[in-house]
């Protein structure tokens, strides 16, 4: 039987180290790519349906309670009876929070209402939730909540993907009609 | 012999590529989903949007049509990227409801539908912001008295001994009592209408200016515009420009406030604007006047009040189609000088207590004295203040202009005037089951224990006296509207009398002197509570209120209040969107509070 010779084998097995070398990379860089372009996708769908909420129930919101803070805001919101008609006069308190790493919004309805009380999260890879109440001039300007007519929210998700972090940053604005 | 170990290296390169196709195919389905939810939340943000013009449509076409137009609900009207409908159902006699749904791209294959339901009545919406506002004539506070509640004052606050005030008391930095600088027309010019923030003979006249020269090197803390309105234009903001080659020097804004376009009626009438932060002008310097409408609309505009006979000489009027462009262009408005006045601050206001006195929340101020603060103490100037916290060399807090102008007020004597057959001439002192809205020639005493439903708005050309026990209230038709009884002389309340709203929750009946303590040489009060036990919402630009004894009242506004026993202030939520019915021949607005996105 004729075997192999030194030379064949360490041949061979330079040919398999490179060969395994760069199928490795292949395999590493595209788990990598995975990890990070899945990371971005779900922060970017995490942010725009977060946005869209929090946006919406601003601008039904009558006025921001005083408790609100730049890192919660506390809606109030006119609450509605079964046939969804507004209750004059009776509000709902709708609250965006920062819980730990969570965006977290629940809601505290009046005992008139029709509504029924929430606990929902919306991402749970928040690094950083700012609300800024600002008033109507043109730049405006920062005001306590109670005055404000206007909200800026900036939200920054933060997610490991693979070694690194996935950061991801937006910002949008809702004024109150109902104010 | 065969090599039976051939193609391995095949596996393994199929094991990679599988990995690589699987993280490819994943990665684009990821973002194709990620795709349509960008998508679908543009296309339910623009749906939005589309049903908010609807609404907006149908109001100025309710207002265009005097409450006639009434849509099919199925027809589609093409916006921009997509369709909107209306559908239009009346509420009351005076408040219809319009549900405006917009679609992406269309009604028949909708991407995404969003509606919007909102109210709009006949009348106007104002702001109560405060429970207790007082003018420049300040407020005073007798011994061992309390207010429950919070304070707003653009005058100074005086405390005697034992005094509390169980909230926050603001007191404006000091407004001098004279303009500094004034065109006004009426004054032996000529008056004539300039038309803003609609396109007219082809000019997108969306910002005007009026230029003047400061007399004093002193703040400015509010102006005072000469305007009326056509349709429903929304809050304009108005700022102080410095000059630049004789236009208006776009950057920086010196100072700015927010003109309520619900104190500017379809008549004639000053209307203030407090500005803020501070700022000095320089005397005999030039400064604009600048006010931005908010769009070019040919339903909803301005109208500034121009004195085409120039009496005011030291300024000159332009304007332009966009005040932020790189280069604004503005042009000459010839002849003429807008109507306005600005009025000065620089005048130092202070919260002056004495021993016992007591704040309970924050104190606001220019200039704190003898003191106890719960919370904290803002000011520049203190001496003998104990608080919470401290912190001098805060600003002086802004003007805060009163939520109802003397044009509203006109506006309501006009109703009230115009309505059929609603003229009575002669004194009332017995008691009445119902006073129809109208004007009254003469005075009224509501006898002890009488109850009276009133229709609004009620124009009495003198006296209004209640006696012990007497009610007017508001009639129920008006549902959740408020209404509105103006006396041209002296309120006058016993004990234990009250003024009501329908029962309806957010409906309010507005008491109201048009009496001038301000300039009555011998400084009478407009409004005198002078036992206790009484309730209501009280108000009046330029008279003095006083409280005599223990009181619950719902919000107190007027140039001066004194106090001289115990008030308690009840403030209604309600009162920050209080919405007063008007006559047949008002204008639709929208109620706030009732927008909602289904």
């Amino acid at each position: 039987m004729k075997g192999l010779s030194l030379m064949e084998v360490l041949i061979a097995m330079g040919i398999a180290i490179v060969v395994g070398g760069l199928l490795l990379i292949i395999i590493v860089n595209s788990a990598g790519l995975f990890y990070k372009q899945s990371s971005k996708v779900e922060q970017g769908r995490n942010i725009n349906d977060a946005l869209t909420q929090i946006r919406q129930n601003i601008k039904q919101s009558s006025s921001i309670d005083p408790t609100s803070t730049p890192e919660q805001l506390v809606l109030k919101i006119s609450s509605i009876d079964s046939s969804g008609d507004i209750i004059a006069d009776t509000f709902d308190n709708f609250v965006f929070s920062k819980d730990q790493r969570n965006l977290r919004f629940k809601t505290f309805p009046n005992a008139l209402s029709s509504r029924k009380a929430q606990d929902q999260i919306f991402s749970t890879s928040v690094d950083s939730l700012n609300f800024q109440y600002l008033d109507l001039a043109n730049p405006p300007n920062e005001v306590a909540p109670v005055s404000a007519v206007k909200v800026r929210i900036t939200l920054t998700l933060k997610q490991k993907s693979g070694a690194d972090y996935e950061t991801n940053t937006a910002t949008t604005e809702a004024s109150l009609r109902n104010d | 012999m065969i090599n039976k170990e051939s193609g391995q290296i095949l596996i393994l390169v199929f094991v990679a590529l599988g990995v690589v196709l699987f993280t490819v195919l994943f990665v684009i389905a990821g973002s194709q989903v990620y795709y349509q939810n960008s998508q679908y939340s543009y296309n339910a943000e623009s749906a939005l949007t589309i049903a908010e013009a609807g609404a907006d449509k149908a109001l100025a076409s309710l207002n265009a049509t005097a409450g006639s137009f009434n849509p099919n609900p199925d027809d589609e009207v093409t916006l921009g990227e997509g369709t909107f409908s209306i559908k239009i159902t009346p509420k009351s006699a005076t408040t219809k409801i319009i549900e405006a749904t917009g679609f992406i791209p269309n009604k028949a294959n909708p991407k995404a539908k969003r509606v919007v339901k909102v109210e709009a009545s006949k009348g106007i919406g104002f702001s109560f912001n405060y429970g207790i506002q007082v003018g420049e004539g300040g407020l005073d506070i007798a011994k061992d008295s309390t207010i429950n509640g919070s304070v707003y004052s653009n005058g100074n606050i005086t405390m005697a001994q034992n005094t509390k005030i169980t909230g926050d008391a603001w007191v404006a930095g000091g407004t001098a009592p004279v303009a500094d600088q004034q065109s006004d027309c009426t004054l032996g010019g000529i008056c004539q209408d300039y038309i803003f923030g609609k396109t007219v003979s082809g000019q997108n006249r969306q910002d005007v200016a009026q230029s003047f020269k400061s007399a004093q090197t002193k703040v400015i803390n509010k102006v005072s515009l000469r305007l009326k309105k056509t349709g429903s234009p929304s809050n304009p903001t108005v700022r102080i420009l410095s000059n630049s080659g004789s236009i208006p020097n776009k950057s920086p804004v010196l100072t700015s406030g927010v003109l309520s376009a619900d104190t500017v009626t379809t008549q004639y009438g000053f209307a203030e604007v407090g500005l803020s932060p501070a700022y000095t002008l320089n005397a005999n310097t030039t400064y604009w006047i600048m006010i931005h409408a908010n769009s070019l609309d040919n339903s909803n505009y301005w109208y500034w009040q121009n004195d085409q006979s120039k009496l005011y000489g030291d300024g000159e009027p332009k304007w332009s189609s966009n005040w932020q462009a790189a280069s604004p262009v503005w042009t000459a408005i010839n002849p003429g000088d807008l109507d306005f006045k600005t009025y000065m601050g620089g005048v130092a206001t202070s919260i002056t207590g004495a021993s016992g006195v007591t704040i309970q929340g924050d104190a606001h101020a220019n200039t704190l004295n003898t003191l106890t603060i719960s919370k904290g103490a803002y000011y520049q100037t203190s001496s003998s203040i104990t608080a919470d916290s401290y912190y001098p060399g805060s600003a002086d807090p802004p003007v805060q202009t009163f939520p109802i102008s003397q044009a509203n007020i006109d506006d309501w004597k006009t109703q009230a005037t115009t309505l059929p057959n609603q003229t009575y001439t002669g004194d009332i002192s017995t008691c009445q089951t119902t006073l129809a809205a109208g004007k009254y020639v003469g005075s009224i005493t509501i006898p002890a224990s009488c109850t009276t439903t009133v229709g609004s708005p009620i124009w009495v050309t003198q006296d209004l006296h209640l006696l012990q026990g007497a009610t007017i209230k508001l009639d129920p038709n008006f549902g959740a509207a408020s209404g509105t009884f103006m006396v041209d002389n002296f309120i006058s309340f016993d004990k234990d009398d009250s003024i009501l709203g329908t029962g309806t929750a957010g409906s309010y009946l507005l008491l109201i002197s048009n009496f001038n303590s301000k300039d009555d040489p011998q400084a009478r009060v407009a409004i005198d509570v002078a036992k206790e036990g009484n309730n209501g919402i009280l108000y009046s630009n330029l008279g003095s209120i006083h409280i005599a004894k223990e009181n619950h009242l719902t919000s107190v506004t007027g140039w001066k209040l004194s106090i001289d026993k115990e008030m308690q202030i009840n403030y209604d939520q309600g009162l920050a969107g209080t919405f007063f019915s008007s006559g047949p021949s008002g204008s639709y607005s929208l109620i706030k509070g009732t927008y909602q996105v289904k």
